[in-house]
């Protein structure tokens, strides 16, 4: 750590050097950060307010534009879709990859190295290389336009990903903890579940909330394995409420707020575990 | 993640084969089957409206390629500005993210919440990135034109995604806006994984600031920036949300990308044999990325380990 810092210090050159540097990185936060303050700012807004010339910085803010999405434009519905899909979906791969990822791992099988590979590399595949064929699919099952069908093609794209982050999370427990376990008596499952189970539980959490976000966001499929109300999402009502009610940038941006607001908090929480998550573990972290 | 597993494996059971198969039935249902359903698809002119399908080879894959030419709205148009949009993304996403990583390995105080702003843009919805760009960009009421025109930068209030030139770089700027941060993320920790050792031997030697980056760092960090852009790429070209809210391929089929061209030919003109060809080309190219983006890491594995 002295090292680091050492290093670092003669990097920069003594105040003026840091100076620069800051003035930089400060230019590089404000450009971050302004589209999202001027939506948030957009949407405590009356309309007056958001079509006055020179745009306000002050003004008395609001929420019915927040009220009125919820009360009349249906985005209850699609923000109780948006968590409802998004959430069993998380625990559906949840679930299910982390116990693959533990078989994998603790289970030796006939090419079960490579088969592993192959699950985790599925997670490439461009979605628009599955969209028709799900389509066909789902229609054949009678579940286009559902929750279910979505639940059910989120919970499976998000397989390899939870495969992944986990098994780099469970390599790394005590398993002698649960040899011990086993002697004392524990079944597999047992011994899972009274001994894994809780040692797991940080990579858990951090799996859950990168798939939770990931189908929070997830538009592609949305758009087109849905095409009524009733089990829209949030990213395909903002997409398509340009279009129907031509620009309304009151009720849109506050649309927009609520969707990105849950990302933002988590986005914050989980720094950490981002660059594992989105790299397929190019880097390791 | 190609290394062998470290920890003590057991011969396979029921118990095994019963905590693999959920995980390979899902995968193999709604990934793997699909796959090979377009696949087999673009191979014949299935057209949905119709109901017949029979087998033209790779007759949808010569017409995407040659036989449709290159006009707007064809598959080649589309590719060219996917391709187009790609490059530009991450040539100006890698200067921007390797520049704001190097300026925060050197802050020592305050790196971490500089860092956390940064990232904000990383996991919002592409949609809702769209949305603000879309907002500030507004002819009429957005703040770009009205700042523009207030400091003499514009003649005139601009209709941005109604120009050709402009539409694109906008789809650009809000795709840099969007992903600089994890670009930022990814060579930040590259940067701080390097050895000690080498930079205070350099700077023993006498090696300036810029040399120790040109001969060291830069080397050094080479697998990370290679997989770092393979990445990017591989996300780019996939790109779909952002073009579906700001533009839908226009002013006329201007902006179309690969994406959207799939989908439209697919979806909305179902004709399913072209469209899946076109979806087959597409995870050509992303898996030849994959391919060597993966055989580049067991590589990286093998001789580190």
């Amino acid at each position: 750590m002295a090292v680091e810092r050492e290093r670092r210090r003669a990097g920069g050159r003594g105040r003026l050097g840091m100076a620069l540097v800051w003035l930089l990185l400060i230019v590089a936060i404000i450009y971050t950060l302004f589209p999202i303050f001027w939506l948030i700012l957009t949407s405590l807004k009356t309309p007056r307010d958001i079509f006055a010339l020179p745009p306000k910085l002050f003004f008395a803010p609001t929420l019915d534009n927040y009220r009125y999405n919820f009360a009349q434009n249906r985005f209850g519905l699609y923000f109780f879709n948006s968590v409802v899909i998004s959430l069993s979906a998380m625990a559906i791969s949840l679930v299910v990859g982390s116990l693959g990822a533990y078989g994998f791992l603790r289970f030796r099988f006939r090419g079960g190295a490579t088969l592993f590979f192959l699950v985790l590399a599925t997670r490439m595949a461009p979605h628009v290389a599955l969209i028709i064929p799900l389509f066909v699919m789902l229609n054949a099952a009678g579940i286009t336009d559902t929750r279910t069908g979505l639940i059910l093609v989120y919970a499976a794209l998000n397989v390899p990903l939870v495969m992944w982050i986990m098994s780099g999370f469970l390599e790394e427990l005590p398993w002698e903890l649960e040899d011990a376990a086993r002697i004392d008596g524990c079944s597999y499952f047992g011994a899972l579940w009274r001994v894994i189970l809780p040692m797991a539980r940080a990579g858990l959490a951090a799996v859950a909330v990168f798939t939770f976000i990931a189908n929070w966001n997830e538009f592609l499929m949305a758009l087109v394995l849905t095409s009524t109300e009733a089990p829209r999402t949030m990213p395909v009502a903002l997409a398509l409420f340009n279009t129907e009610f031509g620009v309304r940038w009151d009720y849109l941006s506050a649309a927009g707020v609520t969707l990105m607001l849950p990302t933002l908090a988590f986005t914050f929480l989980m720094q950490k575990y981002i660059v594992r998550g989105l790299t397929f573990g190019a880097v390791k972290s | 993640m190609t290394q062998p597993f470290p920890v003590k494996r057991r011969r396979t059971n029921w118990a095994g084969i019963a905590l693999v198969t959920p995980a390979l039935l899902m995968v193999g249902a709604i990934i793997v089957l699909p796959l090979g359903a377009s696949l087999a698809a673009s191979l014949t002119d299935y057209e949905l409206t119709s109901g017949r399908a029979s087998w033209v080879g790779l007759g949808n894959y010569f017409a995407l390629l040659v036989g449709d030419g290159g006009d707007a709205g064809t598959f080649r148009a589309a590719l060219g500005h996917t391709l187009r949009f790609s490059l530009a993304s991450l040539a100006i996403e890698f200067v921007l993210g390797f520049t704001l990583a190097l300026l925060l390995n050197r802050v020592v105080r305050l790196s971490g919440p500089a860092r956390t702003l940064l990232v904000l843009p990383i996991m919002v919805a592409p949609t809702v990135s769209a949305l603000q760009w879309r907002w500030i960009l507004d002819p009429d009421n957005g703040i770009l034109n009205y700042v523009g025109v207030r400091l003499g930068l514009l003649s005139s209030p601009q209709l941005w995604l109604i120009q050709p030139q402009a539409a694109f770089w906008t789809l650009v700027l809000v795709d840099v806006w969007q992903t600089t941060p994890f670009v930022l993320l990814f060579l930040l920790a590259g940067l701080q994984s390097l050895p000690a050792e080498p930079y205070e031997a350099a700077r023993v030697d006498g090696a300036s600031s810029y040399q120790i980056f040109l001969r060291l760092t830069l080397p050094l960090l080479r697998p990370v920036i290679l997989s770092v852009l393979l990445l990017r790429f591989m996300d780019a070209f996939r790109i779909f949300d952002i073009a579906y809210v700001l533009t839908r391929g226009g002013p006329a089929y201007a902006t179309d990308m690969v994406s959207l061209y799939t989908y439209r030919v697919g979806l909305q003109w179902f004709a399913i044999g072209k469209s899946s060809a076109s979806a087959v080309l597409t995870l050509l190219i992303i898996g030849a990325c994959a391919a060597v983006l993966l055989l580049g890491l067991g590589r990286r594995g093998e001789e580190t380990g």
